[in-house]
């Protein structure tokens, strides 16, 4: 090894790798760092092997980004590019042209109805890619509901904060179905009841998404239980095991889908 | 960003509409693309080639998104994060060298440099350590560490976290997925920076076997 203790004796610059790895050193000492970095091939191969095993912190943490930005990230590649690019993925982005931020206002529902041929497309990119190391399971398998769901051209994101933490949902009108994703500190409901999921109409009315069993506590993500057309909001309450057909609690969140 | 609760009048019992209360439903597992792949398409977005760089996004733009939203936290500022990523992408795909390292690990590094380069400029401009202050002085690290263990929801991640085991595991959690330095690494814990650099040392090379020891 280059042993180049060039700044401060004593101290090795080769254990600034693996903080290096993780852009957890401070400024100073990354500049330091990466100009050892430039001179000792054996911290390059070093920091080039712990990048990889990060790869592994982030995996599972996967949120689709708003449909609309897709549709500016290839844009203004298309005009770095020279302009040539505007039919860049005419044939699979149907983005809707309203605002990626959720809005915070309660106006009507904005959620509309996609032509179906965007969720596959989106769909055969990911399990193509997908093949490979992770195997022919993605390839051949149906792919996961909550994937199609988060992973649609039109997915869109909504949150609402809870004590607890954020609470988001994943709405694709092509899809027709919704990803909820709870607090990452929940607590478990009082014994004897149970956190039951509510798809909330315009008028005000509610029908069951489903009634959150200790998986979904544990994972902290579900698929909502029927179809999002007509939802303008989607609420959590707190009911009796087992779930009711009507709330009979207010909801503790309440995320507004647009 | 949405109103939260408060919004129960929204909830107007209706007796129109019965509908049973469901089973739970079904878990997510999101499917993280293969490494080959993603470098054949940084391959030809390197040519220009902007159907690949399309595809390129719609493979990875979860993962980059996911990553960029949890160490920034704030959602337009992670929105801005991804876009950024991506035109980093499309203009600097030609740097990408496969024979150093695959293109998954290349776009996230990016990506993290990215994210923990923005939450810094945001803390120093405006002194927005009170995120993590306030939370600091409020939870002990372990919960921290457990928060950000929770959001990790694949089960796979969770097995290569476990067989990091502890106090490695929260050292890798707070650096990376929180972004702090390991000197802020150290202060959290209440180690000395020594020990936090260890750790972090450690914990990677662990993860580091845990990956190539038979996982993939």
């Amino acid at each position: 090894m280059n042993d180049r203790r060039t700044h401060e004796p004593g101290e090795d610059l080769h254990d600034l790798a693996a903080p290096y790895a993780l852009d957890a050193l401070d400024d100073v000492e990354r500049e330091r760092f990466e100009e050892h970095l430039s001179a000792c091939a054996a911290c390059r191969a070093e920091v080039a092997e712990l990048h990889e095993a990060a790869v592994a912190l982030s995996e599972g943490i996967e949120v689709a980004p708003p449909a609309d930005l897709r549709r500016r990230v290839l844009e203004q590649v298309a005009t770095e590019a020279g302009g040539t690019g505007a039919r860049v993925g005419d044939d699979s982005v149907d983005a809707p042209v309203e605002d990626a931020e959720p809005s915070t206002t309660s106006g009507p529902a904005r959620l509309r109805r996609h032509p179906r041929r965007t969720w596959w497309l989106a769909a055969a990119a990911t399990v193509v890619v997908g093949a490979g190391a992770w195997g022919a399971v993605e390839l051949l398998g149906p792919q996961d509901p909550a994937t199609q769901i988060v992973q649609a051209q039109d997915a869109r994101e909504y949150d609402a904060t809870t004590p607890d933490g954020n609470l988001t949902v994943v709405a694709s009108a092509a899809e027709d179905a919704a990803v909820l994703r709870l607090p990452a500190e929940l607590d478990a409901p009082p014994g004897g009841q149970a956190y039951q999921a509510w798809y909330v109409g315009s008028d005000g009315s509610a029908r069951s998404a489903g009634v959150l069993g200790p998986d979904d506590l544990e994972d902290g993500e579900t698929v909502l239980e029927g179809a999002l057309t007509g939802a303008v909001a989607v609420a959590v309450t707190v009911e009796p095991e087992g779930g009711s057909q009507q709330p009979t609690s207010e909801p503790f969140v309440v995320v507004p889908l647009g | 960003m949405g109103q939260a609760s408060g919004a129960g009048s929204l909830l107007t019992p209706d007796p129109t509409h019965h509908h049973e209360p469901g089973t739970a439903a079904r878990l997510a597992a999101v499917p993280p693309p293969a490494r080959n792949d993603l470098a054949e398409l940084l391959a030809q977005v390197a040519e220009g080639d902007q159907e690949s760089f399309a595809d390129l996004y719609d493979a990875i733009a979860p993962r980059v998104h996911g990553l960029a939203r949890r160490v920034v936290r704030d959602p337009a500022m992670a929105e801005e994060v991804t876009q950024e990523v991506f035109l980093q992408v499309w203009r600097e795909a030609r740097r990408f060298d496969p024979s150093r390292g695959s293109a998954l690990s290349w776009l996230l590094t990016l990506t993290h440099r990215r994210a923990v380069d923005r939450v810094r400029a945001e803390q120093a401009q405006s002194d927005r350590l009170h995120r993590y202050e306030s939370r600091s002085s409020t939870t002990p690290y372990d919960t921290t560490a457990e928060q950000a263990t929770q959001r990790l929801e694949a089960g796979r991640v969770r097995r290569a976290l476990d067989g990091v085991g502890e106090p490695h595991r929260s050292a890798l959690e707070l650096a990376y997925l929180e972004g702090l330095t390991h000197q802020e690494v150290a202060e959290r814990t209440g180690v000395p920076l020594g020990t936090a650099k260890t750790r972090i040392r450690d914990g990677l090379g662990k993860l580091r076997h845990a990956m190539t020891g038979g996982e993939r």
